[in-house]
């Protein structure tokens, strides 16, 4: 019996590391369909210094933000704009969604996830309404921020202009 | 090892525009610097971290700074604090 047991164990645990990894290491994918843009052409002067750390932009052509990796939830804005999330390899990524969007206080956002929720590739994380964003004056550009760049020699831009969800956007070093 | 105690005074608390900018403070000082709100404490220096405390206008933080150079970050910390949050 217990070998039995120590044959299943084993399988399964070979199944789960078959499933754990459908994503290639220290890679970010787009998380919503948009045009892709350097941070230094972010429309938000304290994204473009890289306060919060390296990233880019998309400019939006969707509403929805999914998981760029698999990972966990480790931040969620109360005003749902914002979402944390560290993937299997360390990156601790903020998907934050438009500018200033946080006097907003959660009006026109929707969130799917929870601090502590595991994710997969492609999972919706927030669903957002660019008219709202736009009739409270703000600019829905969303921002992907590696607030722990400094653990990474190197932050690259893979792709600018059209990116669809689940393309390489951004790759560390 | 210092500590203090700070109420919150910006609108719409720690975001990210404030938690970036108190990690950049943070990471100046040799010492570890900690953010405490309830029963949650964060590093200073993890943005992501600082912006799950949600803290808002109005909530107690606890600030724990260990390091040799804890009197001057803590009373610079603290100075920050005021003039930022």
């Amino acid at each position: 019996m217990g070998l039995l047991n120590n044959l299943f164990g084993k399988k399964d645990e070979v199944q789960e590391k078959h499933t754990e990894r459908i994503t290639e290491v220290n890679t970010i994918y787009a998380p919503l369909d948009g045009q892709a843009i350097s941070l230094e052409d972010f429309p938000d002067e304290v994204m473009r210094a890289e306060v919060l750390g390296k990233g880019c932009g998309i400019i939006p052509n969707e509403e929805c933000v999914k998981a760029p990796f698999e990972g966990e939830i480790i931040q969620v804005a109360d005003t749902k704009h914002a979402v944390g999330i560290k993937s299997l390899d360390g990156i601790e990524l903020l998907i934050h969604i438009g500018v200033d969007t946080v006097e907003m206080n959660g009006k026109g956002f929707q969130t799917f996830v929870k601090v502590g929720d595991t994710v997969s590739l492609g999972q919706k994380l927030i669903a957002f309404s660019r008219e709202e964003i736009r009739k409270a004056g703000y600019i829905d550009a969303v921002a992907m921020i590696i607030t722990n760049s400094d653990d990474y020699q190197e932050v690259n831009l893979e792709v600018k202009g059209n990116v669809t969800c689940g393309n390489r956007i951004m790759a560390v070093k | 090892m210092v500590t203090f105690q700070y109420i919150v005074k910006d609108e719409i608390g720690i975001h990210a525009r404030p938690a970036g900018i108190l990690v950049k403070e943070a990471k100046k000082y040799e010492s570890i610097i900690k953010v405490k709100k309830g029963e949650r404490e964060v590093c200073a220096t993890q943005l992501l971290g600082l912006m799950s405390l949600s803290a808002k206008c109005g909530d107690e933080i606890t600030i724990r700074v260990e390091g040799p150079d804890e009197k001057i970050a803590c009373s610079q910390i603290k100075q920050f604090l005021e003039n930022n949050m």
